[in-house]
């Protein structure tokens, strides 16, 4: 059958480059992140590919499983200089929200031109329990919320778009554990609100 | 709304959700006093965020992957009615799922085109096109495309599905023995001789292109598609090429096996598929590409203006010459065309394979000289040092069937499992090497078989399993004094003869693998099982057709399974290796491991080493585990060497090798009467030898035998007069089970079964002599079959739904049909041709059912036949039952009651005995038309000893 070598040069390409790509995009190289999306989207297709694979539903504990190592794979800290740990983080999460709601939008674009293909609900929810949100308006609605409560909307970047930590969100913004939880949930059910009235 | 406001809603939220819900109401009517917008706010958020439950609690990346699968990847969709499976593998041109075809009942491979891959908006119907005219190709050796079509824009290919290995991973797993070559290189020939003939180019053909079947059959696949992929996917495996260059110093891509003129652009022609196939001819003899270079434009210059690397000297300068000229540059010096380079490769093939050559005199008179050459063959498998001449002798020689052994880790005792002096029912046994009698472990009715010695030494696992049922149990009993626990049950839905339960220790002693049922129709899994909770974990996900696995065995460091994946079948199946990673969980899929046609089993760990050994074929192998050899023959051990263990290293002591030596003398046995049903005399010995007879069925006439003999040291079919005298040979298929003979009415041909190819399928041969052909070859499990009475059909057996059903073909091969929706086993056509009668089970009593033959509803005629004994007559209906004892589910469980040959009269629709005392009976039995003579099939005498052989290398 096929084999896809290009796909497979580019999930191994290391983990350094991109931190490099991720501090060069920081620093206004735009051309950092035509470099990055292809890196992005292999891992995504690496990500379904793997997900195809799984038979039963009780596999989809392993999915959790599956994409902490697809974040390892693109966004490695330990690459990082200590003092810039943080730092790194939230441009990781920046370019990766980037880069997804950009997939995102080509993703319906292609959908509403016909090519999606009927799929029953019960074998959507199989796959997974989060493919309903939508990440465009999930992206306008916390662009909405970061002129009411700017750290919010960025607990919000770091964890959903960034993969990371509560610990690391609160390294990351310089505050407690405790004010992260808050923040999330409180930010939660405001998005949630915003995005059922639409 | 302002930051402040969006706050103070952020407060009051946050404390709201600290209360109960039930002091919330209270709470907000004083904290909202005077400010009703507000409270509503609050309220509405507080109700959102109840609902959230899992609202973006995943990462966003995995919404992306939900997106991808959406827009790329149809899974778990229908197209058509074609249900996608799974995903197969995936590249620049596009994407291959494995689905089913509702409609009939089978799995394909369906070839989705990336709409990148496709160069411009005529793309799709050009691609449409071509493949179309390939779809028309139909070849043995061509994969079939069933479907053509398009969906939401979307070209896609309905293909066969061909489960094995692309010649590149075959390849790339080991270099080709030149005779191995010529099998795969003439089936590519013939593949590209018929397309070639109905103006169909290939222009891609690589490795990569080409599937080995399980069967060992070589299928050429997408003919025609590279014409319509865009020059930018060409490019791009061109920088992919590159790419892999730089970083790995590898050649991965088409390159290597462009023809000149496809290099430069130029029209091709069939010529192009000749350079392109010599390419291929010639890495699969030497393992290396013919043009080499450290870039892609390196390789295009050797393709342009270099010779090939001369080929090395153990290639056969027949062959060499007919690489070099596919290879040579200008299109007008090669072979003009591929039927040509066929009729050239088929030569040299003969003269490598003479067993292959077609007359059947030739082939009987050849059979020494065949034997021989099989053990030719197998030199290359053995080691260059050919280890120490060991002696194996007995160390068990008791009466009735002893197997199963397992070593103590100290390795002085064997346990193992034995059918006991009164051969009633099979116990574990306990036999320490070099003094007495073995010592009895266990004592219960049902079947104790599979004992495994714990690593520490305290504790041995191993099945009991009761008769008439698929359930067994694990159970656990200390060696020498304590009480036997039952530590869970397991089940196997692939019946106890196709795919009985085995079980093996983790290396660490904390759990078990063991084979059990994963649920309703799915093929049986192996299982780790916690010996101290019994909770178990499924490892393995076998899929259909396999019946399921077993056998298995883990590396002592925990890094590797091996098992035996069953096909859905009597005797079949094959060696899998899969890598464990941490706590036995499984990483990747699992690989096959001997080769198809080997039918291995039983494999054991080396203790300290990487090496497994197996049983195949009678003999026993080495291998590496994970190795690039094939399996090295142990040569001490000759024929009937079964279930290999090797004991533990230990200072200063041999390590020991224990192995179970086992063969029969089955022989074919006679009842005669003077009419249909009357009282006959007892049975006397009809067809026999030394070595097993069976499987008779009576000529037309009544005057000549056909029947399945291992005389020749394989399973073949043989011709005898009834009282065994003028003996011929009439197969030559060097397989381990050629079967179930049945004549045609006009006495002329014989049908028969035979897993000659790795996978059982339906052969006819004339009774003259002459080379059998193959009339199936559906990835399914065909056998037992019987011609219908008017000769124009074959009637037989199969797992083409899944399960077994009867179907029938015409008789000359072509499209079957199938008879039945329920099981069915052994069918057999009534004289009149009017009905079609058949058993349930092969494995226990079983009804007999009639259908007729112009369809309609089943009807139960009697029960208790075994083994598929029954013949009809135009009276009656003869069959063999076992009225009393206990009917056997295994094959060490001889079941015990006395077996009767009955006869049910049409005209009182009574039965009577007939003739008693028929012996040990297997399948199946024969009458003559005027029911006066009766042949049937008995097993006389087995033997069972275990064999141990000293100081094991």
């Amino acid at each position: 059958m096929l084999t896809d070598d290009r796909e497979w040069a580019m999930t191994t390409t290391s983990s350094h480059e991109i931190t490099q790509l991720l501090l060069a995009w920081n620093d206004g190289d735009q051309t950092a992140l035509d470099k990055l999306v292809p890196l992005v989207y292999g891992e995504l297709r690496r990500l379904a590919r793997r997900y195809m694979n799984r038979e039963s539903p009780g596999h989809l504990l392993q999915t959790t499983a599956l994409v902490n190592e697809a974040y390892m794979r693109l966004i490695d800290a330990d690459q990082v200089k200590w003092q810039n740990r943080a730092h790194f983080f939230a441009i990781s999460a920046r370019v990766m929200r980037r880069i997804l709601v950009d997939f995102a939008r080509r993703s319906n674009k292609l959908k509403r031109g016909g090519n999606a293909i009927e799929v029953s609900l019960d074998e959507a929810l199989v796959v997974s329990a989060n493919r309903g949100a939508d990440l465009v308006a999930i992206d306008d609605a916390l662009t909405a919320l970061a002129e009411l409560d700017p750290r919010q909307s960025q607990v919000v970047e770091l964890r959903f778009f960034g993969g990371l930590k509560d610990n690391e969100i609160a390294e990351v913004l310089k505050v407690s554990h405790g004010t992260v939880r808050r923040d999330w949930r409180l930010a939660r059910a405001w998005l949630h609100r915003e995005l059922s009235n639409r | 709304m302002t930051p402040e406001r969006y706050q103070q809603i952020g407060k009051l939220l946050e404390a709201a959700l600290e209360l109960e819900p039930e002091r919330r109401a209270s709470f907000l009517d004083e904290a909202c006093a005077g400010d009703p917008e507000l409270r509503r706010e609050v309220e509405s958020l507080i109700v959102s965020d109840e609902q959230a439950g899992s609202f973006i609690a995943g990462p966003a990346l995995e919404i992306a992957v939900g997106l991808m699968e959406q827009t790329q990847l149809p899974v778990a969709r229908k197209i058509g009615h074609y249900r996608i499976l799974s995903l197969l593998g995936a590249g620049g041109m596009g994407q291959v799922y494995l689905a089913e075809d509702t409609k009939l009942d089978r799995k394909v491979a369906i070839k989705f085109l990336s709409s990148e891959s496709i160069d411009d908006s005529q793309g799709n119907r050009r691609l449409i096109r071509e493949a179309r005219a390939a779809a028309r190709l139909d070849h043995p050796n061509i994969c079939a495309i069933h479907e053509v079509g398009d969906e939401d824009d979307r070209a896609f290919i309905v293909m066969q599905y061909l489960e094995g290995e692309t010649l590149a991973a075959r390849i790339a797993r080991k270099p080709m023995e030149p005779r191995d070559s010529l099998d795969v290189a003439v089936d590519v020939a013939d593949a590209l001789s018929e397309a070639h003939s109905r103006g169909i180019i290939h222009r891609d053909i690589k490795p990569q292109n080409i599937m080995l079947t399980a069967r060992g059959r070589a299928k050429v696949m997408d003919f025609g598609l590279a014409k319509v992929v865009t020059q930018r996917s060409l490019v791009e495996s061109e920088a992919a090429t590159q790419t892999l260059l730089t970083e790995q110093g590898m050649i991965i891509g088409t390159v290597p096996y462009m023809s000149p003129e496809q290099v430069n652009g130029e029209p091709v022609d069939a010529r192009s598929d000749i350079f392109s196939f010599g390419a291929v001819l010639y890495e699969m003899v030497t393992g290396e590409h013919a043009f080499q270079g450290r870039s892609a434009m390196a390789i295009l210059a050797g393709v342009l203006n270099q010779e090939p690397k001369a080929l090395p000297a153990k290639v056969p300068k027949e062959l060499a010459k007919v690489i070099l000229r596919c290879l040579r540059k200008a299109p007008a010096e090669r072979y003009q065309t591929m039927a040509e380079v066929r009729g050239a490769l088929e030569n040299l093939r003969q003269e490598s394979h003479p067993r292959r050559r077609s007359s059947w005199v030739v082939l009987a008179a050849m059979l020494v000289v065949a034997g021989l050459l099989g053990l030719v063959a197998m030199q290359p498998w053995r080691r260059p040092e050919t280890p120490e001449q060991l002696l194996a002798k007995p160390l068990t020689t008791l009466r009735g069937v002893a197997r199963y052994p397992s070593f103590s880790p100290d390795g002085n005792y064997v346990a193992f499992t034995w059918t006991g002096s009164k051969q009633d029912n099979a116990d574990i046994y306990i036999q320490q090497i070099g003094s007495g009698d073995p010592l009895r472990l266990t004592t219960d009715p049902g079947n104790d078989y599979n004992p495994v010695w714990s690593p520490d030494g305290l504790s041995i696992a191993f099945l009991r399993s009761q008769a008439k049922t698929n359930k067994s149990e694990l159970r656990l009993i200390p060696p020498l004094v304590g009480q036997e626990r039952k530590l869970t049950e397991i089940r196997v839905r692939g019946g106890m003869n196709v795919n009985p339960p085995h079980l093996t220790w983790c290396p660490d002693g904390t759990c078990l693998v063991v084979t059990d049922s994963p649920g309703e129709g799915k093929p049986d899994a192996l299982f780790v099982i916690s010996v101290e909770t019994g909770e178990r974990r499924q490892l393995t996900d076998p899929q259909f057709p396999a019946a399921g696995d077993s056998n298995p065995v883990v590396s002592p460091d925990g890094n590797w399974l091996v098992f035996r994946r069953n096909a859905n079948a009597l005797y079949n199946g094959e060696l899998y290796r899969l890598a464990l990673g941490p706590d036995l969980t499984a990483k990747g899929e699992p690989q096959l491991l001997a080769p198809a046609a080997l039918d291995a089993e039983y494999p054991t760990w080396i203790p300290g080493t990487n090496e497994i050994l197996f049983s195949a074929k009678g003999s026993l192998w080495r291998l590496a585990v994970p190795g690039e050899n094939a399996p090295a023959r142990l040569p001490y051990v000759g024929e009937y060497g079964l279930m290999p263990v090797v004991s533990r290293p230990q200072s200063g002591r041999p390590t020991r090798l224990v192995y179970v030596r086992s063969f029969g003398d089955d022989n074919i046995w006679r009842v005669e009467t003077s009419a249909p049903g009357a009282a006959a005399s007892p049975p006397v010995v009809s067809i026999s030898s030394t070595r097993m007879e069976g499987m008779p069925q009576l000529s037309p006439d009544g005057h000549r035998v056909t029947f399945w003999s291992d005389r020749s040291g394989d399973w073949e079919i043989w011709l005898a007069d009834v009282d065994g005298a003028n003996s011929v040979q009439l197969t030559s298929m060097g397989a381990r089970a050629a079967g179930y003979p049945h004549w045609s009415p006009d006495g002329k041909r014989i049908v028969f079964h035979s897993n000659f190819d790795g996978q059982w399928e339906i052969y006819v041969v004339s009774a003259a002599g002459g080379k059998p052909r193959n009339l199936t070859s559906h990835p399914a499990s065909d056998s037992f079959p019987s011609f219908s009475r008017d000769g124009q059909w074959i009637y037989f057996n199969s797992t083409r739904t899944g399960e077994f059903r009867i179907w029938k073909m015409p008789a000359s091969g072509g499209d079957a049909v199938q008879v039945t929706n329920s099981v069915g086993f052994a069918p057999s056509e009534s004289p009149d041709g009017a009905y079609i009668y058949y058993v349930e089970t092969i494995d226990g009593p079983s009804a007999l059912w009639r259908l007729p033959s112009s369809g309609g509803v089943p009807i139960k005629v009697l029960d208790g036949v075994i083994l598929a004994n029954f013949v009809v007559l135009k009276g009656g209906i003869y069959y063999i039952d076992r009225p009393s004892g206990d009917s056997g589910t295994h094959y060490f469980d001889r079941p015990s009651g006395e077996t009767r040959l009955q006869y049910l009269d049409f005209a009182t629709g009574r039965s009577t005995t007939v003739a008693r005392d028929l012996g040990d009976v297997d399948l199946p039995m024969t009458a003559s038309a005027d029911g006066r003579t009766i042949l049937y099939h008995r097993m006389d005498s087995a033997v069972n000893d275990l064999m141990l052989a000293e100081n094991f290398r």
